[in-house]
């Protein structure tokens, strides 16, 4: 109660920013949270972290990132793709904190959602003032995407149910559903809290300059350092 | 005197690749055709749009530098440098395509070894290819035409627009006629897919017909002449087409043209009227009606639903396979039907090479993940935006309506057939410009009339 009152007394811009950091800070648990699956028989993930690497350090260490800050949709765009392959790493890490979700209406279908997705959850609720009407041409491209795909997916399986018999074991298979809805629902909350880290120029700044950290420590640790027995 | 020559080539250079893009001429093959051992085919169709696209590209790259023009050039919008980077992410983020390139590293190394695995591997070599065309006509294309319709690379603006439209006008007028005749090989020469010319006509008639509607006149006879031209115009169009997928999207489009630019009346009686005389027309053509009706048809000749949609769910269930990276980047640019197949499973995968939803959104989103489906979204929306500004600042062009026509038929016709293939590519790309063009000259007769 202290909190929220206090919060309201700060001027809209500060509220934004300190909301801003809380989607930093969720990007940046992301990060941290993919440094812990094994990917070494992947030799596709430390290629794309080290290609990333290259361009953020062109792109956030020089002074085309002072142009990006000028163009903050540019910006989001930058983020969102170097977040969505990166989170798509850290929810191979499924631990214990993983819960399992059945969508219940069809047997046999179950989501695991990873500890990444809860604190991309987390961030976009915390965050919500800084991403709320902040929807430019990225964003609204990337929902439009997410969008299209969701209709697609439900409207060609709803068509097909009409001839096809529907059943985990059955022709149509309706278990891919509920890991399609999952995927649209946790890019699209990832998506808010990238554009709530991009919405305030500190904290645009910030995130932007200390992206190549991050790759850097992704690309050494998936590269370089293996568990035996990693994912082959 | 070098100037007047350069201006010279470059009408010419623009007319002859307007024309050129209206067709999908393929001008050779690179590769082997596997399709008799069973596996999918490892042939690549060269298209005469997009060895002009090439050569004019080198001609503007030159008469740029030689006019010292290179700071008044327009370049294209960021989203069109997202897309590529999108599709580089794909490569390099693809298990199936890294793993062909850790395969060719067992005896070379290095870029030797990179440019074994694009010159040997059918999965780098589409990659590659698909990248390359992508960048011609999302990047090159874009430029060339903007700076040629719009040149600006003079002290006075020189304006090609008329050039550009009529040269269209008259490339799309040659497709109709040519599949007017009843030579199905000729056709096939001129377009090899009848799907893929329908797409084409479905796009392009939104745009001509904005002009069609254009003539604000007091002259009504000129105007109901005008009217009755456009109509036989469709009629004859309508009656070559057989996709009723496309020849629903031109009537959205034209509509969608008509209504924004404020002439609804004339759009309505053109377009009914057009509807029903192509019905009379349509009674006559036993056999094109056979194809038109396949096209609204489920079934195939052996299962209950036909291929193509079946594949529209099989498509989606591939975007969630989480080994193969596949929801944020997708399999690899060009790699969309390689592993299809298997993700049937018990669904029946009719025979049909190559295997295609003909879906453009899910075939982007298998191959390129959402990051690419978004980016794609992000340059139409950006030059659809464009287009409805140069409407709002200059109400009496129909440029900006005619475009705005053209992306609404894109975006529904591309659920049906993907038309950013081989040579059609161009044909967006051509009136992607056009909006910039539209929007160029509405701000610069708006700062003229300022003055």
């Amino acid at each position: 109660m202290v909190s929220s009152s206090a919060s309201a007394r700060l001027p809209k811009a500060q509220r934004l920013s300190w909301t801003g950091w809380c989607a930093v800070g969720a990007l940046w648990l992301v990060g941290i949270l993919a440094l812990l699956p094994d990917v070494s028989g992947d030799f596709s993930v430390p290629l794309t972290l080290f290609v990333l690497l290259l361009a953020s350090i062109i792109v956030c260490w020089t002074p085309v990132c002072d142009k990006l800050q000028e163009h903050p949709d540019v910006a989001t765009f930058c983020v969102t793709a170097v977040m969505f392959i990166v989170y798509g790493l850290a929810r191979r890490f499924d631990g214990a904190a993983s819960l399992t979700v059945h969508s219940g209406i069809f047997v046999g279908d179950e989501y695991s959602i990873s500890p990444a997705a809860i604190v991309v959850f987390a961030g976009a609720v915390l965050s919500a003032p800084a991403w709320w009407r902040q929807f430019r041409g990225w964003t609204k491209a990337v929902i439009i995407a997410l969008l299209t795909l969701a209709v697609l997916g439900f409207a060609s399986f709803w068509f097909l149910s009409r001839y096809y018999t529907v059943g985990a074991t059955e022709i149509l298979d309706p278990t891919p559903l509920l890991p399609l809805a999952m995927n649209i629902l946790e890019f699209f909350i990832l998506t808010l809290v990238c554009v709530a880290a991009c919405a305030a120029n500190n904290t645009r700044k910030v995130l932007l300059k200390s992206i190549p950290i991050m790759l850097f420590l992704l690309w050494g640790r998936h590269a370089f350092i293996h568990s035996p027995g990693g994912d082959q | 005197m070098q100037r007047k020559i350069i201006s010279w080539i470059d009408s010419i250079a623009l007319a002859v690749l307007v024309l050129c893009m209206c067709t999908q001429i393929d001008l050779g093959a690179i590769g082997r055709e596997t399709l008799s051992q069973g596996f999918a085919t490892k042939r690549l169709f060269i298209a005469l749009p997009d060895v002009m696209l090439l050569l004019v590209f080198m001609w503007f790259v030159l008469r740029t530098s030689l006019l010292r023009a290179w700071k008044k050039t327009w370049w294209p919008p960021f989203p069109c440098f997202a897309l590529i980077a999108c599709m580089i992410f794909s490569i390099i983020h693809s298990h199936q395509l890294v793993q062909a390139l850790q395969n060719s590293l067992t005896d070379v190394h290095g870029i030797k070894a990179i440019l074994k695995a694009i010159l040997t591997t059918k999965e780098f070599k589409e990659a590659f290819a698909d990248t390359l065309q992508w960048t011609g006509y999302f990047i090159f294309a874009p430029l060339i035409f903007v700076n040629l319709i719009y040149d600006r690379s003079g002290e006075k603006v020189l304006l090609r627009r008329r050039l550009a439209l009529v040269c269209f006008v008259i490339g799309v007028a040659a497709a109709v006629v040519i599949h007017l005749q009843s030579n199905p090989a000729l056709a096939k020469a001129w377009f090899s897919s009848p799907n893929a010319y329908a797409g084409l006509l479905a796009i392009s008639l939104p745009l001509i017909f904005a002009k069609v509607l254009s003539h604000r006149t007091s002259n009504i006879s000129w105007l109901w002449i005008n009217a009755w031209l456009g109509m036989i115009a469709l009629v004859i169009t309508l009656s070559t087409m057989i996709s009723l997928w496309a020849i629903t999207a031109m009537i959205l489009g034209i509509v969608l043209a008509g209504f924004v630019y404020k002439a609804r009346a004339r759009t309505t009686v053109i377009v009914v009227l057009s509807v029903i005389f192509a019905f009379s027309v349509w009674s006559k053509q036993g056999m094109q009606n056979y194809y038109r009706l396949e096209t609204w048809r489920v079934p195939s000749e052996t299962q209950f639903v036909k291929k193509q949609y079946i594949e529209w769910y099989v498509a989606a269930r591939r975007t969630v396979d989480r080994r193969m990276h596949s929801f944020a980047t997708g399999i690899g640019a060009g790699n969309y039907q390689f592993s299809i197949g298997s993700y049937y499973a018990r669904l029946p995968n009719e025979e049909k090479m190559p295997p295609d939803s003909n879906n453009l959104y899910l075939v982007v989103a298998d191959s390129l993940g959402i990051l690419g489906l978004a980016a794609l979204f992000w340059i139409l929306g950006y030059f659809f935006k464009r287009a409805y500004e140069a409407l709002r600042l200059n109400p009496n062009d129909w440029l900006g309506a005619g475009v705005m026509g053209f992306l609404i038929a894109f975006l529904f016709v591309n659920n049906f057939h993907a038309l950013i293939v081989r040579g059609t590519g161009t044909v967006l790309a051509f009136a992607l410009s056009l909006a910039i063009v539209a929007k160029m000259q509405a701000q610069a007769a708006l700062s003229e009339s300022e003055v």
